[in-house]
């Protein structure tokens, strides 16, 4: 047992008194699937995170590391939430080298601070979470990732390299700052997408990209999912290439905001698809945007106005959490191969209507990545077990698609009964072998990751 | 020597064919394209994922190190048996096991050699980017677990983003699979730690990769210079501008004068420094980029620049710079190369302290290397009969790391750490980043029977000389 008043005097003293939270009010805004944490603490700078975590590690107590909040929602329920260590302080950026494309932050900075700081240079990091105003840290630790996928990659793409402090204080350093490195193991992959269960990420290397010259979008409507998916593909495996693409059904696009649905066409499953990049190249990769979706026998087809994009990808990334945020639907990404989207989303679309819910869907087609949303009309509890099997289900489609599903968030009676990470494969092993290694008393976030760890 | 009943025991699981022990046969597996060398006690060459299995249960029984081994063109000591033991060659496992187009995803056998996949995959209007210039030769897995590079990643990526999935026949013996045809899977990134891991925590059986379409137009351009800063400084200006080329290589006059020797590509040999610059992506967009890049080129009082008229001539210019290490056995019996990596901004001064290492020690170093992502590759030619020129080479290669770490570089860009750069670990590593990677390794591997002696200074090793250095 954690004594937290203690805590919160060793605490105090490094960080000082008002950096340490211990009022119940304000701490049961960062509770996690419930569970109200026992202190927050907000260090500044290396030293302190580092003396933070020391100071954690020698009382046993379990260390939830928090950004801006945004997938704070993702995981297991964890086993404990003794100390919340926040990032907000964590908010420097150390090196913007924008003749090498590199940018070193702290984990606090937010998305739109760095997208900021980088289009004074003509460069933008091509990362695209849910919200713009997640963390650097959150977006590397949850390896978040939206439309630009398909044309840029995930975080772990894209980290050239990171500072990490273990559960023993000790910092790790792996990677730098050139986009060529094989010295030592590739350690930083470790920490990417391991939402903070080996070490408290404090800095970050990321390759930047020049701003592409131009980006304009065509958005159609088809009668069927196999419809849009069917051209979405063609076109993927074209020179034609967009550099994104993405399905929403009539729910989906149903709960995009006003401001964006008024550019977009009114009912069907929309295909999104992207140009990025030169003026000629865009241009003609728009036309066969058109003539593409038109032969496909497409209802309608609009171009939103450059103005708009941000705003229209920014919309459709926050179905991929459910909006708004404090929506208690489920949400699931389905990762399957590629060409297996189509007959998956069917079989989706099929089992929740069978189950008596309502389901939204968002697809990036190139990716093979879909986020499926799910909702009832009564409250959760009632209808629980129609829930928990219709998750389920839908995780052994995924499964025997070849891919997998993870629960993005979802209320606690749900977590509590379907493993939001699914089952751990024959790999599981040497992750619980490098869990105990790094984190020997699980200090870390523990229970919120893959089997529990 | 290993007991007869070892050997008849790994000549059982592989086939009468599949082991060498006479000492003739083994000479051919003591070394590879690195320096060092060191004779294995017997080599196995599984043609499955089973046998290989087998192979390393009997070595861990037998307390044996073993090695695996693609194609020998390790530049850094990484597949050298320096502990003796097994050799696993995996170059009979060389089956493209699947080709499939509509998930963009090949899987293939570590054996199968890097451009014979590409080659497969062109019928399909598809290719495998990761191109390292021993394409030719060098496989698959030797390139998982180097990490390769290749003049295409300026725009594509190294190995580790185009790497999905793999099948891995842990330390142990046991079986296991990362990944898979799908992104994102749930858990720690398995797939990302072995990629680079030089072999040292597990044997990779099977591979699961991405493929990309291939662009619609290619046009390659030769910069020429008559100052090696002005052509660094070009380097530095075209990724300055935003214009990212699928490939930015740099070859000095040392090097153009020995690939003409041998190859005659058509570089000319009276220019200080070339630049081969390759842009792909659709027909319409290519000639407005050349002409920026042969602007920024103009700026910095390029010669000339030349665009191939053909594909052949292409080809060419491609031959001469992915033969350039080979033609440097006109000049010299020896050589050592380095791949340090410096920021793209620093070329011109890593180049000049680079030579001035060189002469100071009696060298000539010649430059050949992918100047768009700051990898150089300084090689160095000498004389391998004569222990003192080796040792000053190796001294002048130590140099040179220094001057890449000092530059807010790294010592390996694509080569690895192999047996040749342990010592230069701890120029970009502090003690607690060396200790999680030693616990790592022992989290795979706890009797230190994989690939031994590689990548990681030992314990001690590392506290002296992080003593040394104050």
């Amino acid at each position: 047992m954690v004594d937290y008043p203690i805590m919160a005097r060793d605490l105090a003293s490094i960080v000082g008194a008002p950096q340490v939270t211990s009022t119940l009010e304000e701490l049961a805004a960062w509770a996690v699937d419930g569970q109200v944490p026992g202190l927050a603490v907000f260090p500044r700078g290396l030293e302190e995170v580092e003396r933070v975590v020391t100071c954690a590690e020698r009382q046993g107590a379990a260390i939830v590391p928090r950004g801006a909040g945004t997938r704070m929602a993702m995981g297991s329920p964890p086993r404990r939430v003794d100390l919340i260590v926040g990032t907000k302080r964590l908010d420097r950026i150390v090196d913007l080298d924008a003749d090498n494309l590199t940018i070193t932050a702290q984990a606090g900075v937010t998305l739109e601070q760095a997208q900021a700081v980088l289009a004074a240079h003509g460069q933008t990091l091509p990362l695209d979470p849910p919200f713009p105003f997640s963390t650097l840290g959150g977006v590397i630790a949850t390896n978040a990732s939206g439309p630009k996928r398909l044309a840029y990659g995930a975080p772990r793409d894209l980290v050239l390299g990171l500072k990490a402090v273990l559960a023993d204080g000790r910092l790790v350093s792996p990677g730098g700052k050139v986009v060529k490195n094989v010295a030592g193991y590739d350690m930083g992959k470790l920490f990417i997408g391991s939402i903070g269960t080996l070490g408290f990420l404090v800095e970050v290397t990321l390759r930047t990209v020049p701003t592409p010259e131009a980006e304009r979008m065509l958005v159609a409507s088809f009668g069927s999912l196999s419809q849009a998916l069917e051209v979405s593909g063609h076109l993927l495996r074209s020179a034609l290439r967009p550099a994104a693409a993405a399905v929403l059904s009539d729910q989906a696009s149903n709960r995009l905001p006003d401001g964006v649905t008024e550019s977009l066409p009114k009912t069907g499953y929309l295909l999104f698809l992207s140009a990025a990049g030169s003026t000629e190249a865009t241009a003609r990769q728009m036309e066969g945007f058109r003539r593409q979706c038109g032969d496909a026998g497409a209802a309608e087809m609009t171009e939103p106005a450059g103005g708009r994009l941000t705003a229209v990808w920014t919309a459709i990334g926050a179905l991929q959490m459910g909006i708004p945020i404090y929506e208690s639907a489920t949400v699931c990404r389905v990762g399957v191969p590629i060409s297996a989207l189509g007959r998956t989303l069917e079989a989706v679309e099929r089992l929740v209507s069978a189950a008596g819910l309502r389901l939204s869907m968002l697809a990036y087609t190139g990716v093979g990545v879909a986020y499926c949303s799910l909702t009832s009309a009564e409250p959760v509890l009632a209808c629980l077990d129609r829930f928990v099997r219709a998750l389920t289900d839908l995780s052994t489609i995924s499964q025997q698609a070849g891919g997998r599903m993870v629960i993005q968030s979802a209320p606690l009676e749900v977590k509590q009964r379907v493993d939001v990470w699914g089952r751990p494969g024959s790999d599981f092993r040497l992750m619980q072998g490098l869990k105990r290694k790094l984190d020997p008393k699980g200090i870390f976030n523990p229970g919120r990751f893959i089997g529990a760890i | 020597m290993l007991a007869g009943r070892v050997l008849a025991e790994l000549r059982g699981i592989v086939g009468p064919g599949g082991m060498l022990a006479s000492p003739g046969d083994l000479l051919a597996y003591e070394y590879d394209a690195a320096l060092e060398r060191a004779m294995p006690d017997v080599v196995v060459l599984p043609t499955s994922t089973e046998q290989v299995a087998a192979v390393v249960r009997l070595a861990n029984r037998e307390g044996l190190p073993f090695v695996p081994r693609g194609a020998g063109t390790n530049l850094s000591g990484g597949s050298v048996p320096i502990k003796g033991g097994i050799v696993i060659a995996l170059s009979r496992m060389n089956r493209i096991l699947e080709i499939d187009i509509p998930n963009e995803r090949a899987v293939v056998e570590p054996g199968v050699v890097n451009l014979d996949l590409s080659m497969a995959l062109a019928p399909h209007g598809y290719y495998y980017a990761p191109d390292p210039a021993s394409q030719k030769v060098s496989t698959i897995g030797g390139n998982v677990a180097e990490n390769a590079g290749g003049p295409h990643c300026l725009r594509y990526g190294v190995t580790t983003n185009h790497v999905l999935g793999l099948e891995v026949v842990l330390p142990d013996g046991e079986v296991i699979e990362t990944g898979g045809k799908a992104i994102d899977p749930p858990g720690y990134d398995l797939t990302g730690l072995f990629v680079g891991s030089e072999g040292t925590l597990g044997i990779v059986t099977k591979v699961i990769v991405r493929i990309l379409p291939l662009p619609e137009a290619v046009k390659t351009l030769l910069a020429i210079f008559d100052t090696i800063e002005d052509a660094s400084r070009s380097v530095s200006a075209i990724i300055a501008a935003g214009l990212v080329p699928a490939t930015l290589e740099m070859m000095d006059k040392h090097m153009i004068a020995a690939v003409e020797a041998s190859l005659r590509s058509g570089f000319p040999i009276d220019a200080e420094a070339v630049l081969i610059i390759e842009l792909d992506g659709l027909r319409d967009e290519l000639d407005r980029q050349a002409n920026r890049i042969i602007a920024i080129c103009q700026e910095h009082n390029v010669r000339e620049v030349k665009a191939a008229a053909s594909e052949a001539e292409r080809n060419l210019l491609w031959a001469g710079r992915r033969g350039a290490f080979g033609a440097i056995a006109r000049v010299s019996p020896s050589y050592l190369v380095l791949d340090g990596t410096v920021p793209r901004t620093s070329l011109p001064e890593a180049l000049q302290r680079a030579a001035e290492i060189g002469r100071r020690h009696g060298f000539v170093v010649h430059n050949v290397f992918h100047a768009g992502d700051g990898n150089l590759h300084p090689l160095i030619p000498y004389d391998g009969r004569d222990p003192e020129q080796k040792k000053r080479a190796v001294q002048a290669g130590m140099e040179i790391l220094e001057t890449c770490a000092a530059l807010g570089g790294t010592i390996s860009g694509e080569h690895g750490i192999g047996l040749e750069k342990i010592k230069a670990m701890p120029l970009v590593f502090q003690p607690a980043d060396l200790i999680t990677m030693r616990q790592i390794k022992h989290t795979f591997d706890p009797d230190n029977l994989c690939n031994p002696g590689k990548v990681l200074p030992a314990a001690d090793a590392a506290a002296k000389t992080n003593s040394a250095h104050g």
